[in-house]
């Protein structure tokens, strides 16, 4: 499902990632850790498309990540960054946001698979009218996580999913991610720092 | 209709004297703004001067190519304002605004003379390239139309590309669960036109109550019926309106192009 070879990328002389390969099956999951500034985001930024690498390759779902194909790679995966708020007035609007994409109309969203969905994370659905600054960054983090789940990509990209949770919430995170994907066959990668989200992936990155 | 009145040497000196009062204040709070006052207004004066002497001419010639020489003059000048105010990179923005800037200003200006003002009708003469490009009324409508897609464009491309930048998150959040380039830079251009249609739409709602407009003031202190003015005036609030909205699109439509590289990312706008 996703293929990473021999790959390097530099910020102009500094090298922050020198020949990485990490192959990942359809269903599994794989961790990226590794000290601050070693290059783990930059390097789920670069499998987005986000970041220019120097050498190697990164195949998704067969197809190599190119200018010309970026933009079917990237309809194949559901993409969370670290910490973000989008100035939605409500959490429904802002979870509803990339359902309003063309490329995700066929998807179907409803406050009832939003519902099932954030019973897994441990969040009430009297959340959905809230603003999204009204919620801590924690339940911010699972409510995007649940997009991520209910756009119902083959690939997901998580940076830190939990930095911002407790180790009870982490679990959540855990045992939601291996539902995604055991049951569902998503594929996930994700940068973390927690040690019991490292113990849910089937492989993990040490950078 | 009565004549014109003159404005004086005399007069025009004991108007300019009241300057002296915005330089007081500006000194007294130590605003910085007094030198850059005093070379503006003497830098008007002069400009002011001079394209008078040269309208003038134009004027009394009256030929269509040259008028519309002098439009693509103006429009040179508006274009290089405009991506200096903003801080974009003259690479991106040179070229997209002065399509949009010329483009719109010559089809709504044309649309005015010929569809609403009915030159032809009222002249009782054919149309034709003299008629709508005459210095009479193509220069004025062209200037004005020029002058109001300046201030919206400056602010508005400042709003849309600081707002990519600032909030690079959100952008490669919408790409990256698969929004178009066009989707991902929705919501940052729905931004800017709020920003910079705000201040016409709160001018609008306040015409002829708070805000008496300097076309119309103009027309009555030049001797017209105030019933014209009225008409030339919700006319030009349209067409300006109208016009700063066209060009925004056509600009940032053309800019959208040399400001992002082949994977959507927004490339270093900022800059000479």
């Amino acid at each position: 499902m996703l293929k990473i070879s021999h790959l390097s990328l530099s910020y102009g002389s500094k090298e922050v990632l020198h020949d990485i390969s990490f192959h990942l099956q359809r269903g599994e999951i794989g961790g990226v850790r590794g000290e601050s500034g070693c290059g783990k985001t930059s390097l789920l930024r670069a499998v987005m498309g986000f970041e220019r690498f120097s050498q190697g390759t990164i195949e998704v779902d067969g197809v190599s990540l190119t200018a010309d194909t970026i933009d079917s790679i990237r309809q194949r995966i559901a993409y969370m960054p670290q910490e973000l708020s989008l100035p939605s007035p409500t959490i429904w609007e802002m979870v509803r946001l990339p359902f309003s994409f063309k490329a995700n109309r066929g998807k179907v969203l409803t406050e009832e698979l939003l519902r099932k969905e954030w019973e897994w994370l441990g969040l009430g659905a009297h959340l959905q009218g809230h603003s999204p600054y009204s919620v801590s960054v924690g339940q911010r983090q699972r409510i995007m996580l649940s997009v991520c789940g209910l756009l119902g990509k083959p690939l997901i990209v998580i940076d830190e999913p939990t930095s911002a949770l407790d180790e009870e919430s982490t679990r959540l995170v855990a045992r939601y991610l291996r539902m995604l994907s055991s049951e569902r066959g998503t594929t996930i990668l994700m940068v973390t720092h927690s040690h019991s989200l490292a113990e849910t992936c089937d492989k993990v990155l040490q950078l | 209709m009565e004549q014109t009145l003159d404005i004086s040497i005399l007069g025009l000196i004991i108007g300019l004297l009241l300057m002296a009062i915005p330089l007081y204040f500006f000194r007294k709070y130590k605003t910085g703004l007094v030198r850059s006052t005093i070379v503006a207004t003497l830098r008007m004066i002069v400009q002011l001067v001079l394209i008078g002497l040269y309208l003038k001419y134009l004027f009394q010639y009256d030929l269509w190519y040259v008028n519309l020489l002098w439009g693509i003059i103006m429009c040179v000048v508006a274009t290089v304002t405009c991506v200096q105010r903003t801080n974009i990179k003259r690479s991106i923005l040179m070229v997209p605004v002065a399509v949009g800037f010329f483009t719109t200003a010559l089809f709504i200006s044309i649309y005015f003379l010929a569809l609403v003002l009915r030159l032809h009708e009222s002249m009782n003469i054919n149309l034709s390239l003299n008629l709508l490009f005459s210095a009479r009324y193509f220069i004025p409508i062209f200037g004005l139309l020029l002058g109001n897609m300046l201030g919206v464009n400056v602010l508005a491309l400042t709003t849309y590309y600081e707002g990519i930048q600032r909030e690079r998150q959100m952008y490669d959040y919408m790409l990256g669960n698969g929004a178009t380039r066009a989707e991902a830079t929705a919501p940052f251009l729905s931004a800017a036109i709020h920003k910079s249609f705000i201040p016409c739409i709160a001018n609008m709602m306040v015409m002829g109550i708070v805000a008496l407009p300097g076309t119309m003031i103009g027309q009555i202190l030049g001797g017209s019926d105030p019933n014209i003015a009225i008409k030339y005036q919700m006319m030009i609030v349209v067409i300006t309106f109208v016009a700063s909205i066209i060009s925004l699109m056509a600009t940032v439509s053309l800019a959208n192009r040399r400001s992002f590289d082949r994977y959507g990312r927004l490339i270093e706008v900022f800059g000479k």
